[in-house]
């Protein structure tokens, strides 16, 4: 594996019980890149999704993490894995029981010696970096869709990982929030040099994060197509990839397709 | 002419090293500014920098790794600093130093949020007397919905959701029989042989078949089923309802122009109140068993002789008035239930209250209407 390979995926088969989800999946993540897995719904984004961070164990094939194999990590092995990097749920999965604040210092305090007021620093420091300051006695209850995000981002950055999973980031969000976020996952890429792994069927999301995208079918149980997301829109030999990028029916691409 | 220039090596830390020429103190790090080293790192410059009122410099350009531990440190330094006059000036960084520090917005960051002020006694007894007369608004408005939604359940049979009422016939009866059964069958092994020490005493041994049909029967039985039942099908409501509620259920319920109480209500408190008078039935038929075997095994009595001595203790009317009691636990049971779960406001935790507050308020009404029900047929 090179060394600015941080995410490794090979031959990768998941399933439930005996339904297979996804065969055969293979790609690799770059250190600092800004990587999009997309695909229509019931595509197996999630379940891949669910397979990187080591929630599920694969059916055949390896996952590779900074160099560890996520899939046959014990339990032990697996958690330090899991601080390497953060995860922002689609719903933002905060603790209702906390207030934002504590959300993320609980991290801070299990994982780091750090004295009472660095933590509060460091939490202010976090809420400010997804622009939150002044939020942190607020109840989870009390902020909005948007809000619920970008805190979610912000305990997901709790450690300084090396690589950020987003799944559906813009799920939920009008589209000027939407793409407010988006705008704070780039920032963060670029300032932090952080690996961001997006899931994602949000075409202007995809089109404004990605660097390198994999396109992911349903019938296909596997990765379709590989790039640059404009590129793809553009280029793309397979009608089921144009039509996706370009948000038109299967049917309609289809009959392009023919024409060219 | 130069300036004295002082050398000094920071213990803890080795990676910092401070120099003062003309006024001006230049620290230089060359360690790893992470969340490890931060307060061995932010005590060393407290350290280097102490006494000192003008400007330091701050030369981060050959540090290895750089994380938010190193921006606090850098923040909370340059903040001390700027508090008592002094100035800190970043001359050294890289780009891990400038894009973290880039993200944040120093002044808010040391912004304390505004906080509410506290509140004085006589709001506070104005906002409890409030909330506990909204609390009696809720109870009062609920129990009427309560009451109508039975009423019309009974008069029109037909629409009650019979489906929904079967399923929870099966899993707040059928499915409690096996733990009803248990603790029946050792209350009446316990109360018999309690009652067997003291009766054996006097020779009043086939007594024993009076003091457990009795105990069983009239109250054991109800009462421990319906403890049974608000911790199994109460709690169980309150969840469920609490969950739907978090989950905008009820009020897509609500907004489609259905009647909650039908839906969700009537069906539960029917099913109670139909099952929790067999479950009541198994438990006292197991617990007169409980007995049996310790007549039987610990005081060498025929079982034809306790079963003849219970016939003539315990009369229909005994085992009668145990069940008409459960009708009413019942509804006590699954109506605070429900109730307590439309409460539920948002959030796993409020849940979780609502769940326990449901299995509390049934317990007590139980045991409430207990002593009424008592005192209601001694005077009969």
């Amino acid at each position: 594996m090179p060394t600015d390979t941080v995410i490794s995926v090979e031959g990768l088969t998941a399933s439930y019980g005996e339904r297979t989800i996804l065969e055969n999946v293979s790609f690799q993540v770059r250190r600092g890149e800004r990587f999009v897995i997309v695909g229509g719904s019931g595509c197996g984004k999630t379940t891949l999704l669910r397979h990187l961070i080591g929630l599920q164990r694969p059916a055949g094939g390896r996952v590779w993490i900074d160099g560890e194999d996520v899939g046959r990590a014990d339990e032990e092995q697996l958690r330090r894995i899991q601080r390497k990097f953060g995860v922002l749920f689609q719903s933002g999965a905060l603790f209702g029981s906390l207030t934002l604040g504590e959300n993320i210092s609980l991290l801070l305090e299990e994982f780091t010696r750090l004295p009472p007021d660095l933590v509060r620093l460091i939490v202010r420091l976090k809420l400010s970096m997804v622009r939150l300051d002044g939020f942190e006695d607020f109840r989870i209850a009390e902020l909005s869709g948007g809000m619920k995000k970008r805190a979610g981002l912000a305990r997901a950055m709790a450690l300084d990982p090396a690589i950020l999973f987003f799944d559906e980031p813009s799920a939920g969000l009008d589209p000027v929030t939407s793409a407010e976020l988006d705008e704070l996952i780039l920032q963060i890429n670029r300032s932090l040099g952080t690996t961001v792994v997006v899931v994602s069927h949000e075409l202007s999301s995809i089109f404004t994060i990605a660097e390198r995208c994999i396109m992911l079918d349903r019938s296909a149980k596997g990765i379709i197509a590989e790039g640059n997301p404009h590129e793809l829109r553009e280029a793309s030999p397979d009608p089921r990839v144009r039509a996706f990028f370009n948000r038109q029916p299967e049917l309609t691409a289809r009959r392009v397709g023919v024409g060219h | 002419m130069q300036g004295k220039a002082t050398r000094q090596q920071i213990p803890a830390v080795s990676g910092l090293t401070a120099e003062r020429r003309n006024g001006v103190l230049r620290v230089r790090v060359t360690q790893r500014m992470d969340m490890a080293s931060a307060p061995a790192l932010l005590a060393a410059l407290r350290d280097a920098a102490r006494g000192h009122m003008g400007i330091v410099e701050l030369d981060l350009s050959e540090v290895p790794y750089f994380d938010s531990g190193g921006g606090a440190v850098v923040l909370q330094f340059r903040h001390e600093l700027t508090q008592r006059g002094g100035q800190v000036r970043i001359v050294g960084s890289n780009p891990a130093i400038d894009g973290l520090l880039g993200l944040v917005d120093p002044t808010a960051v040391f912004t304390e949020p505004p906080h509410e002020p506290e509140k004085n006694f006589i709001v506070k007894v104005g906002e409890g007397s409030l909330q506990v007369l909204r609390d009696a608004y809720e109870l009062v408005s609920f129990t009427g919905e309560l009451v109508l939604g039975l009423w019309e359940a009974v008069r029109h049979p037909r629409k009650v959701r019979w489906r929904e009422t079967w399923l929870y016939m099966e899993r707040t009866g059928v499915d409690g029989v096996p733990i009803v059964v248990l603790i029946s069958f050792l209350m009446g092994l316990i109360t018999a042989f309690q009652a067997a020490v003291q009766l054996t005493q006097f020779g009043a041994d086939i007594f024993v078949a009076n003091l457990v049909g009795l105990s069983i029967t009239r109250e054991l039985g109800p009462l421990m089923t319906a403890i049974i039942a608000a911790g199994r099908s109460g709690a169980a409501f309150a969840a469920e309802i609490g969950t739907m509620k978090v989950s905008e259920e009820v009020d897509a319920l609500t907004t489609m122009g259905l009647d909650r109480t039908r839906f969700l209500v009537t069906p539960k408190v029917v099913a109670l109140v139909l099952m929790l008078p067999c479950l009541t039935i198994v438990a006292d038929l197991v617990g007169i068993l409980g007995g049996l075997v310790v007549a039987v095994g610990g005081m060498d009595l025929p079982a034809q002789v306790y079963f003849r001595q219970l016939r003539a203790a315990v009369t229909v009317w005994d085992v009668a008035s145990g069940l008409v009691k459960t009708v009413a636990f019942a509804v006590l049971i699954a109506g605070v239930g429900c109730l307590r779960g439309f409460q539920a406001s948002t959030g796993a935790e409020s849940v979780g209250r609502t769940t326990t507050s449901a299995i509390v308020a049934a317990i007590f009404l139980i045991i409430l209407a207990d002593a009424v029900f008592t005192v209601i047929f001694h005077y009969w």
